[in-house]
């Protein structure tokens, strides 16, 4: 796992959520997962995916008052706001993660087929 | 195969799904995870919406151009050229700012609130479709003729609303939708009749007739026939009956009928209704006020009309603030309900208009037989059997899942509600009519009291009195509505006999009967929800246990004693804090205690009192301990409407009863049912005063400036889905109970909107209400007006004849409309 490749991958699902929606999430995830063997696949998916919606989120509090809102949100569900924060890095980390780990082991479990 | 991928490969799929569940579905209490939190398209963009931005839309159906101007207070102006546009163009800016206020108000009357929220509002769907508003609404909308008006008007309004939805920009989606996980419904052009017959449930929606029962079971029905009299015992009408002052005409409370006769089942039953039965709400609170003054005595010359109409307090509000003009047919302003095609209350360029709700009783019961009271298919009437209307409401959840399902039965006069052992059926006016919509796009092309009567005589629910200003120097006032006439006697407080057709309404009153006014001598109209006719002057049952009149003692005072009437007297008279009600009943309290023997509390109450003006002004110290004291004094005096004597009453007298029990010093029902003695009205007074005296040491300590009245007087304003971090509590407001400004007890009450016109060749307007043109708890037009609202100012409106007219410096933004 390298800052490139990660970077590589924050692009992807960054490009992944604008275009689709976050369906777009465990694909890419996926994605990563099968072409990433033996590269730290769960790893840098996750990670890339929480870094990728934490810029998306950081974009658009360019456009408005999103600290305001998430205190205002935090309020409402009566959870520190630093949890809603916490849940827009973590909640798609854990899905590209898991679906990185589904389609690794599969594409392992081929390989390890083929080569016996 | 390796055990470490296997395992991996397991554990990712586990995760996987779950979080793809979450993602979708949510998990109680949390919604769809995965849209909520999406930074792309998620609850984030909310923040995104900050106001009015500009626009160009194309619109399918329009006939013309449309240009919608956002003036800095977040008004938009609509310029149209024809009222189908306007219709169409409206529907689009009240959506765009309150599109999850119209479908949660809609899903309210329509009983589909389980598919918004799920489960949780099964019990308010079912006395929602038990009620029929909705099955009432669909069958008067199918009635109208498809291809003219006012049909047409309500299909235009839709289609803007739908342009909205569909065009909507994903940071527009409210935070409501997003917290629920669920997408806006399609407007249907009949939601507008749903949120007609949802005002009429607001208004109109109280039925005299089932807490009398309750009353009569516990003192019986001499007892209760004085304590809720058809006509009020002080007499201050909305029609002018030359007394020049409020009358007194004295009323004697026979003593309550107690140890016996008590059935428990009828009371239970009622009580289970009436407490838990969103249908049939407690008596609304009624306190809205309009008055208009004849240039006679105003300082211009011209006629002058202030509006207030007093209603649940809610953010967003429950009012929308627009302009609409169409050359050649209206130029109008005002405000509308989210979801009403049209200016409910404004002015136009020659006529302005305000409401107070008439309270007129328009809701009774029928005790029905039916043929087999378990699974019954007819009903008796006239000695035969009548095939009774049979309607199955389903109930859906969030997914379509069937939750409930309800066998609803009606008879010619409507729903059966099984009530104990007897089913009633229920008339209303409320479920068979349809022209409202009419009578306000009447009302808005009118130039003239004269024509505005005429456009309101189409505007049969909730009955209203309306008040009027025309430019010529005109004034009226007239109650509007649909009065039934009954049989017999003409009382409506019965529950009748079910088996017969002469039960049934006998027709309804003349219009030329109806409480009302043309430029009086007098030169000023005042209403404010009490009786609307001397009853020396009509005495036709019109409604019972009127409000007590103490606004509209206070109000026809004020401009008694102004012959020189300012817009801005107008505008302090809303929040005027002196109050009838305290100079009726504070010397009956000051004089109960005579010395010691009263009691040291109540002596130190009494002397607090004595030195008050009977003003409810913020810094005011008395008000407090004298509202406690009316709160003690009621407890004590009604306790034998509570069953048992103590708990929640079944009903409360009005104090305009309280006060002529004031009369009859020993009258029984100033004894406590809880003492062994016998106490007559000062000792209960002592009590009532000594106990609020204590009470109010105990909360705010030795009397000082802590018991300032605004710790008490303060407004609350919920959001429409109950969460606190979205309301605005605790909001000091100038107003006491029975003051014009008309605070109430739990301060979800009150002034929904202010408005004071001046009707002068150039009309001039000031207004404001308690909250912000935005549903977005995020815009700064969310709450920006509470602050102004608080201390009762207004804004001067801007009324611009053409999109020219207004300064390029007070405009927000632009909205172009063309045809698709």
């Amino acid at each position: 796992m390298t800052p490139k490749l990660v970077a590589s991958w924050t692009a992807a699902f960054v490009l992944g959520s604008l275009l689709f929606d976050w369906y777009a999430v465990p694909i890419v995830g996926g994605v990563c997962g099968w072409f990433l063997i033996g590269r730290s696949p769960v790893l840098t998916g996750a990670l890339a995916a929480g870094l990728a919606w934490m810029s998306l989120l950081a974009a658009t509090s360019l456009r408005g008052p999103v600290g305001d809102l998430a205190d205002l949100l935090s309020a409402i569900m009566g959870v520190p706001n630093i949890v809603l924060y916490l849940g827009v890095g973590l909640f798609p980390a854990l899905l590209a993660g898991s679906a990185a780990a589904v389609t690794g082991s599969v594409r392992e479990a081929l390989v390890g087929r083929s080569r016996s | 195969m390796n055990t470490k991928i296997v395992t991996s490969g397991f554990l990712g799929a586990l995760l996987l799904v779950a979080l793809l569940w979450v993602g979708t579905y949510g998990a109680f209490p949390l919604p769809p995870l995965g849209r909520l939190l999406d930074p792309v398209r998620g609850i984030w963009l909310v923040a995104v919406d900050t106001g009015p931005q500009d626009l160009d839309v194309s619109m399918e159906g329009l006939d013309g151009p449309v240009t919608v101007v956002y003036d800095d207070r977040a008004v938009p102006h609509i310029f149209a050229t024809t009222s189908l546009d306007a219709s169409r163009a409206l529907g689009y800016v009240v959506a765009r700012d309150r599109l999850f206020q119209m479908e949660l108000q809609t899903r309210a009357t329509a009983g589909t609130l389980t598919e918004l929220v799920g489960e949780t509002a099964l019990r308010v769907d079912r006395n929602a479709r038990n009620m029929g508003m909705a099955a009432s609404a669909d069958r008067a909308f199918e009635a109208f003729d498809p291809a003219t008006f006012p049909r047409t008007l309500l299909v235009a309004y839709a289609d803007g609303v739908n342009a909205w939805i569909d065009g909507m920009p994903d940071a527009a989606l409210p935070m409501e939708y997003h917290l629920t996980g669920t997408s806006p419904a399609r407007w249907e052009p009949v939601h507008t009749l749903y949120h007609m017959r949802q005002m009429g449930l607001t208004l109109a929606g109280y039925s005299h007739d089932l807490r009398r029962v309750q009353v009569i079971e516990l003192v019986g029905e001499q007892a209760a026939d004085a304590l809720f009299p058809i006509h009020s015992p002080i007499q201050e009408p909305i029609q002018p009956n030359r007394d020049n002052g409020a009358r007194y005409d004295a009323l004697q409370v026979p003593p309550p009928r107690m140890g016996g006769g008590v059935n428990s089942e009828v009371l239970m039953a009622l009580s289970e209704m009436l407490r838990d039965d969103m249908s049939l709400p407690d008596r609304p609170v009624g306190a809205s006020n309009n008055w208009t003054v004849s240039g006679a005595r105003t300082a211009s010359g011209h006629a002058l009309l202030a509006g207030d109409p007093h209603l649940d307090l809610s953010l967003p509000s429950v009012w929308y603030e627009v302009h609409l003009v169409v050359p050649g047919e209206f130029d109008v302003y005002g405000v509308t309900f989210p979801g009403v095609p049209g200016i409910v209350i404004g002015f136009n360029r020659n006529l302005s208009w305000s409401f107070t709700n008439t309270g007129a009783d328009v809701m009774d019961f029928y005790e029905e037989t039916l043929d087999d009271p378990s699974a019954p298919l007819r009903y008796m009437l006239d000695g035969e059997w009548r095939d009774l209307g049979i309607r199955v409401e389903a109930y859906r959840g969030k997914r379509g899942e069937l939750l409930a399902t309800d066998t609803i039965y009606s008879t010619h006069r409507g729903p059966i509600r099984r009530v104990g052992n007897r089913n009633l059926s229920m008339r209303w006016t409320v479920l068979e009519t349809s022209t409202e919509v009419a009578a306000l796009d009447g009302v808005m092309r009118a130039s003239s009291v004269e024509e505005w009567r005429a456009a309101m005589r189409l505007f049969r629910a909730p009955a209203q009195n309306g008040v009027a200003a025309d430019v010529d120097g005109n004034i009226g006032l007239q109650s509007f509505g649909w009065y039934p006439l009954r049989a017999d006697d003409g009382n409506g407080l019965l529950i009748r006999d079910g088996t017969t057709s002469a039960s049934d309404w006998q027709g309804e009153w003349e219009f030329a009967d109806y409480p009302g006014a043309v430029n009086p001598e007098q030169g000023y109209l005042a209403s404010a929800n009490q009786e609307p006719i001397d009853p020396r002057a009509n005495a036709t049952f019109l409604g019972a246990d009127w409000y007590s009149p103490w606004r509209a003692i206070r109000i026809n005072e004020l401009l008694r004693g102004n012959e020189s009437v300012t817009p801005d007297d107008m505008r302090s008279y809303q929040t005027d804090p002196g109050s009838a009600r305290a100079r009726y009943f504070l010397p009956f309290l000051i004089g109960a205690v005579s010395g010691n023997g009263s009691g040291q509390d109540a002596v130190r109450a009494r002397d607090i009192l004595s030195g008050w003006n009977a003003e409810y002004t913020k810094d005011s110290k008395e008000a407090v301990l004298f509202e406690w004291t009316m709160d003690r004094l009621r407890d004590l005096t009604w306790d034998e409407l509570a069953p048992g004597g103590e708990g929640r009453r079944v009903a409360t007298p009005e104090e305009s009863i309280l006060w002529s029990l004031m009369h009859d010093p020993e009258n029984p029902w100033w004894d406590r049912m809880a003492t062994e003695q016998v106490e007559v009205r000062d000792v209960t007074i002592a009590a009532a005063m000594g106990r609020a005296y204590s009470d109010a040491l105990a909360r705010f300590g030795e009397f000082s400036e802590a018991w300032r009245w605004e710790n008490i007087g303060q407004a609350n304003i919920e959001h429409l889905i109950r969460s606190n971090p979205l309301s605005r509590f605790g909001i000091p407001v100038q107003a006491g109970i029975g003051t014009l400004g008309a605070w109430s007890r739990s301060g979800k009450h009150g002034p929904s909107w202010r408005m004071v016109v001046e009707m002068g060749p150039e009309v001039r307007a000031w207004v404001t209400y308690p909250g912000g043109q935005s549903g977005n708890p995020t815009s700064p037009y969310y709450d920006d007006r509470i602050e102004q609202w608080s201390v009762g100012e207004l804004d001067e409106i801007m009324f611009p004849r053409t999109v020219s007219d207004l300064p390029a410096k007070n405009i927000l933004a632009t909205i172009r409309m063309e045809a698709r």
